[in-house]
């Protein structure tokens, strides 16, 4: 495996980064002002975007046009790095891998757009309702994808009770940093639980962290 | 020190990833354009000095703990229960800290300057904005000493394992709200980050600002979802601890008691507060006199030597002063902690570039030592001081 990318397979920020990193390189002007076209097109129409979960998958193809699920996790960026039999590697970013998994029209076979459609991805895309075992390195891997399909299955839930009712789309997780919230002041509520702690306080500070 | 340049990032492409610090108009250049070099030894040594002082602290914060030392560190005596219920129990795992260090480059010895053990910053700084620094110049990833995001990854993995709870039952999600005041955005930066780790980790997450917090001593911490209360197994909340116990110990008593009836585990855990505490620094020179990574510590001024004045519970770089020899103040920065003791430890001038800026090293620890950058700043370094990356040289 190249060891060079090996940050891409830890976290989906870093495959995020490296995919905007990439679409500066082949701009003339260093300097972007906009997302990368690809990435609003993704987001606009994809609800998996909008939806704030995503799915890192790493593959390893195991023999000629075989490949298996080697590493998964669930993430708020969606990409694809497959180690190739001769050493290679090849990244595919989200708005590939739509395509890539939207063909797959056989649910037979190791192809990669078969072996990702079967996969903990193909899940969360409505390819599959549940994954095949069959497409997993190894049973860990496999027993791993159960519960990340549950923890899928929560955010999601959760994440639609908390949006329903706001306007605006939902446009994936940066977005929504900065929507700030307005002060409660504190209160018990009918339960007991207390709450409203720190509402009053804006030491001028800049941050606690040093 | 040997620096090299590199092309910068496009600031777009930070705001993108929700790095928004950088781009503030008081601190444009706030992450530089060029690295430090080092060599892999330099490297290594960061590693070593990390990892053998943590050992050190603990059996510094043991000694505080047994000596009931929380006077002398500053620590509001509303907060010593809670800091000894996670002191015992194993499943208050320390998430994160960093060491600060002078010297280690230059061939100047390694000397701790101090362990931001409870709040620290420059996470999001040296987990990604320096490998992305690499990316963007070709260069490889294996020439820099980071593997912060992985080693927090495996920390939140570690957390489960450790949960009284959750240990037993692999097959059950725990639960994890990340809060922070609704008005820093250093701290939602940084967050937000850990939010992400801990869902890539197989955690539920949710985010919500402190005040809309719910708290309860006999059910737990929760946020409100529509009509629904949901509960959570983890808080994390980069507030310090001292501000808790002060300004909200309603708040810190129904948090002992969360403790006390295992209702949720605090990230950082309060004990982390005994090794914030820079009092800590005069303890781990008396148990460990000599020792070549330590710099004498004391609570009065150093006879006859040059020594940095700093308050037990000063942040970002806030109420240090620098005395001479003869006790005559060289250097000092304004602060909102003077009211906090003061301890005295040993001047050592940090590595400096040709540009006579200084250099202070920067290592985290979660479990291990995990990562590496520096900050600079012509005078005391504090919080606007410039990040640094690093690129190691040598490596086979």
């Amino acid at each position: 495996m190249d060891r060079d990318n090996k940050m891409l397979t830890i976290g989906g920020i870093f495959f995020l980064a490296n995919t905007l990193l990439l679409g500066c390189d082949t701009s003339t002007d260093t300097d972007i002002q906009k997302p990368p076209q690809q990435q609003s097109d993704w987001e606009s129409s994809n609800t998996m975007a909008q939806r704030k979960a995503g799915v890192i998958t790493e593959v390893q193809e195991v023999s000629p046009g075989e490949y298996r699920i080697i590493n998964e996790y669930p993430s708020t960026t969606t990409g694809v790095v497959v180690q190739k039999l001769d050493g290679s590697q090849e990244i595919i970013p989200q708005e590939k891998v739509r395509s890539l998994v939207e063909g797959t029209r056989s649910t037979t076979g190791f192809g990669l757009g078969t072996v990702l459609a079967s996969g903990l991805l193909g899940y969360m895309m409505g390819k599959n309702t549940s994954v095949s075992p069959l497409v997993y390195a190894n049973e860990n891997i496999y027993k791993q994808s159960f519960r990340n399909r549950e923890l899928i299955d929560e955010r999601k839930k959760e994440e639609e009770k908390q949006y329903a009712g706001r306007t605006g789309v939902y446009r994936g997780w940066t977005n929504w940093w900065f929507g700030r919230s307005s002060h409660t002041s504190k209160s018990s509520s009918s339960s007991g639980k207390k709450t409203g702690f720190f509402s009053g306080f804006s030491g001028g500070m800049k941050s606690f962290s040093g | 020190m040997r620096i090299i340049n590199v092309n910068p990032i496009p600031s777009s492409i930070f705001e993108e990833l929700g790095f928004y610090w950088y781009t503030s108009p008081e601190t444009p250049n706030y992450v530089a354009d060029e690295l430090v070099v080092i060599t892999e030894a330099e490297g290594e040594a960061y590693y070593r000095a990390a990892n053998e002082l943590y050992d050190m602290f603990i059996e510094a914060g043991q000694y505080a703990i047994d000596h009931d030392l929380y006077d002398l560190f500053d620590i509001p005596r509303n907060l010593k229960e809670m800091i000894e219920v996670s002191w015992e129990d194993e499943s208050h795992f320390h998430m994160i800290g960093r060491f600060d260090f002078a010297g280690g480059v230059d061939g100047k010895p390694i000397k701790l300057v101090e362990l931001n053990a409870d709040t620290p910053s420059v996470v999001f700084e040296i987990a990604l904005i320096q490998w992305m620094i690499l990316k963007h110049n070709k260069m490889k990833e294996e020439n820099q000493f980071n593997s912060l995001y992985e080693t927090l990854k495996e920390s939140f993995i570690r957390l489960k394992r450790l949960h009284p709870y959750f240990g037993k039952h692999e097959e059950k999600i725990p639960r994890a709200l990340f809060s922070c005041l609704n008005y820093s955005i250093e701290d939602e930066n940084t967050t937000r980050l850990f939010e992400q780790i801990a869902y890539e980790a197989g955690f539920m997450t949710d985010f919500q600002y402190v005040d809309k917090v719910y708290f309860s001593s006999n059910e737990g911490i929760f946020k409100k979802n529509g009509e629904e209360d949901v509960k959570f197994d983890y808080w994390f909340k980069p507030i310090p601890y001292e501000y808790i116990g002060r300004e909200e110990p309603e708040l810190a008593g129904i948090l002992t008691d969360i403790l006390k009836n295992k209702l949720a585990i605090l990230l950082n855990p309060p004990y982390a507060l005994l090794f914030q505490s820079k009092s800590i620094l005069k303890i781990l020179c008396d148990l460990f006199p000599g020792h070549p990574l330590l710099l004498e510590t004391d609570f009065e001024p150093l006879k006859d030597k040059a020594c940095v004045e700093k308050k037990t519970l000063g942040r970002e770089g806030a109420n240090v002063r620098i005395l001479d020899a003869s006790g005559n103040t060289l250097l000092n920065t304004p602060g909102d902690y003077e009211t906090y003791r003061s301890i005295y430890q040993e001047y050592v001038d940090l590595p400096v570039d040709a540009q006579g800026r200084f250099y202070q090293a920067g290592v985290f620890f979660s479990y291990e030592a995990c990562g590496l950058g520096f900050r600079r700043e012509k005078g005391i370094i504090q919080d606007r001081s410039q990040f640094v990356g690093h690129f190691i040289t040598n490596f086979s």
